[in-house]
């Protein structure tokens, strides 16, 4: 988009937030809650959005609000103005190099949601839908016998088809990855060779007692089948997998407080839960409106937060593009929950099934051995990428509120520790599999004993907190980065860094999980490397 | 925008998703540095030899793969809890294996970066279950651990009948791989550390 171009929209949308929020001053919300039709919302949905805005407020600071609102005079021009940049580039440089000016937060707020809205549907769901699949009959027809091997009960079967056509270009891709962590080329091709074998044997056999790695790789394939992913996997999703799905979207994490906002009238998990598998069985597009409900309801608490950087378009988008990864997965893990019913139906029936393997294969390769990589080829303790849906046993409750922020000061410590990776592993198997000392320190002494499952112990005693994390880990980081980055600025080369400490998190580091005294540099230099990873 | 080494490398191969695909693609308009990045990345991808897999499909040690498989015991030492040495043997069992009398040992030993059939060499060694040590209860397969000093990995295939070595062929392993792909060769692989 041109930079006259640009000015012309913004033009558009300045003109629309500024009316919207003026209205919204004097008591009318109509024209505020239309600026949010860019989301697919249910009715009323929009009119809660803009009343947790009112209640809220938001806070960007002064250059971003300049970037939407002040008059264009105002904005400094690109350096070319004819270059051909993407509308969301053009907002963000103006909201690092506009001069800072006083301009309605509300306003601001609605033209940023209202514009993200309109990116979801460009970045997050038409990306998937120009993508050209282009049918190549032999290599459609190989991609048929694959997948029928692999669903015949035989999955050995399709393991030639897997050697001859998808192997070489994984060895290509782990080679590749290999080589962007500064290994010699000699080293990376040896070791992308090993990748080699593990993964074959991970699609066609499977971490041991989970899930087939193929299982998960025909969920990515029928992904690409619909406007969006997560419609794909809902369209066939069972009975079974629509009971996993409401329970899981009333009692965890950031969504369960999403479904209260939506179904304020429905007494507790249970009951929220029951209204949306009802709403399920008519229809999946009830959870996807539900989802972008859930986006817009995470942006607006993320800019309400007064947290540093809340408001940066960088951080927004992590929101959106973290939050509809959360719910993708969830929902694949819940088709796998339920063995991949449909699947093979929904694979047979996509045109230029060959094409859409390839690229799938491409893309999972990828994440296993980043996966693999971060975890030290721990080859022996492969798990499926897409964490199980896990049910808490009976008798016990999820983490509440109290617990929550106790949960949420320790995963800060445990990710400044460096056991981040670590962290994820053991939310995904009970285990880190390899009998780490500082590990068990972190569990055995810094974890608050109220996140310690009642009346149990050793491996079963963190089923709460498993549970939780393994929708809230994310979530949590999310939020804890103004905390990381305060600790993040703190000189390590300063003299008194256990008291500095104390002072910069306050009293946002909950009590019960003890402060560090020792190593303080360390974290230090570790949250600055988590800020820095986009 | 920030794109990741990582990203930039897997655009290169077309291989990110359609959402990252599209971002990746605007920035690169966007951003001088990061076009420059992409460049360095090609030439360094071009510049390793073609990625190309190793033949043979091992598992990651201690998993034994295929249709039938057979079990292994931990690896004995045969040194009297001394840790193991360059020329020490040790032993591997193998156990519930069916129709030893026809099913051919095939040893392989990872060095210098890549596997390396150990046994058989040549058609005189060709060696079948049932006439190592041991019996139905535990075979025992006798290795010697190879310098360098280190861990070692090796790997132990059980070939049927119904798949030979074809000695004349350019690689007389062919249809041995393409067994263990298909699961009709079972296969384990072991590790073992070899001090000083």
């Amino acid at each position: 988009m041109r930079w006259e171009v640009y000015l012309q929209r913004r033009e558009q949308r300045r003109a629309r937030a500024l009316s919207a929020a003026a209205a919204l001053e004097v008591g009318d919300s109509a024209a505020a809650a239309a600026l949010l039709d860019t989301w697919s919302l249910d009715a009323g949905d929009a009119e809660l959005l803009v009343q947790r805005l009112m209640a809220g407020s938001p806070k960007p600071s002064s250059r971003q609000t300049t970037a939407l609102l002040a008059d264009p005079a105002l904005l400094p021009a690109p350096e070319r103005g004819q270059v051909d940049v993407a509308e969301h580039l053009h907002r963000r440089r103006l909201a690092a190099h506009a001069p800072p000016g006083d301009h309605p937060a509300l306003a601001w707020a609605l033209d940023e949601l209202s514009f993200l809205g309109d990116e979801v549907d460009r970045r997050q769901r038409r990306a998937w839908q120009d993508r050209p699949w282009r049918s190549e009959p032999d290599a459609d027809a190989t991609a048929g016998a694959l997948w029928s091997g692999f669903f015949s009960g035989d999955a050995w079967s399709a393991g030639p088809i897997v050697q001859q056509h998808h192997l070489p270009a994984a060895v290509g891709c782990f080679r590749d990855e290999l080589l962007t962590r500064g290994l010699p080329a000699g080293v990376a091709q040896a070791r992308a060779q090993e990748l080699e074998g593990s993964f074959f044997y991970h699609l066609v056999m499977g971490p041991e007692g989970g899930a087939p790695g193929w299982l998960e790789l025909a969920a990515r394939v029928v992904e690409t089948s619909a406007e969006e992913p997560a419609a794909a996997l809902l369209s066939r999703l069972d009975a079974g997998g629509q009971d996993i799905v409401a329970r899981c979207v009333a009692a965890r994490g950031g969504w369960a407080r999403t479904a209260a906002l939506r179904w304020p009238g429905r007494r507790g998990a249970g009951g929220r839960a029951l209204v949306l598998r009802e709403a399920l069985g008519h229809s999946g597009a009830v959870l996807l409106r539900g989802l972008d409900l859930h986006v817009a309801s995470r942006l607006v608490s993320t800019w309400c937060s007064g947290q540093a950087g809340a408001t940066d378009p960088d951080r927004s988008w992590r929101v959106v593009a973290a939050n509809r990864g959360r719910a993708r997965g969830r929902l694949r893990a819940a088709r796998l929950a339920r063995g991949g019913r449909g699947l093979l139906d929904q694979l047979l029936a996509l045109p230029a099934l060959g094409a859409r393997t390839r690229a799938a294969v491409g893309w999972y390769a990828r994440d296993w051995a980043r996966a693999e990589i971060e975890s030290g080829f721990a080859f022996n303790e492969s798990e499926p990428l897409t964490a199980p849906c896990s049910e808490l046993p009976t008798g016990l409750e999820p983490l509440d509120e109290r617990e929550v922020a106790m949960a949420r000061t320790w995963v800060v410590l445990v990710v400044l520790r460096g056991h981040g990776a670590r962290l994820e592993r053991w939310t995904r198997l009970g285990s880190t599999g390899d009998r780490d000392s500082a590990w068990g320190r972190l569990l055995a002494e810094a974890l608050p004993r109220d996140l310690r499952d009642p009346g149990t112990a050793g491996r079963s005693g963190y089923e709460r907190l498993r549970a939780w994390l393994a929708i809230g880990l994310g979530e949590a980081l999310d939020e804890q980065r103004d905390l990381i980055d305060r600790i993040a600025r703190l000189d390590p080369s300063t003299r008194g860094l256990p008291k500095r400490l104390a002072t910069v998190v306050g009293d946002d580091w909950h009590e019960h999980v003890p402060l560090p005294r020792r190593g303080v540099g360390e974290l230090i230099t570790t949250a600055r490397a988590l800020l820095e990873a986009p | 925008m920030n794109a990741t080494d990582s990203e930039l490398m897997a655009f290169l191969r077309d291989g990110l998703e359609p959402p990252r695909r599209l971002e990746v693609e605007e920035a690169l308009r966007y951003s001088a540095p990061l076009r420059a990045r992409l460049s360095e990345l090609s030439a360094l991808s071009r510049l390793a030899s073609p990625s190309v897999g190793s033949g043979w499909l091992l598992p990651p040690p201690g998993r034994v793969a295929g249709r039938r498989p057979f079990a292994v015991a931990p690896v004995r030492l045969d040194v009297a809890g001394e840790a193991l040495r360059v020329g020490d043997r040790f032993v591997v069992e193998l156990d519930r294996v069916e129709q030893p009398a026809a099913t051919q040992v095939v040893v392989l030993l990872h060095t210098e970066g890549a596997w390396t059939v150990a046994l058989p060499e040549a058609p005189d060694e060709e060696l079948h279950v049932s006439e190592l040590p041991g019996g139905p209860d535990g075979w025992r397969l006798e290795l010697v651990a190879q310098a360098p000093i280190g861990r070692q990995r090796w790997a132990v295939a059980l070939v049927p009948a119904s798949l030979t070595v074809a000695w004349a062929e350019p690689d007389p392993f062919a249809s041995v791989k393409a067994g263990i792909a298909s699961g009709d060769v079972p296969v384990v692989t072991v590790e073992v550390d070899v001090v000083r």
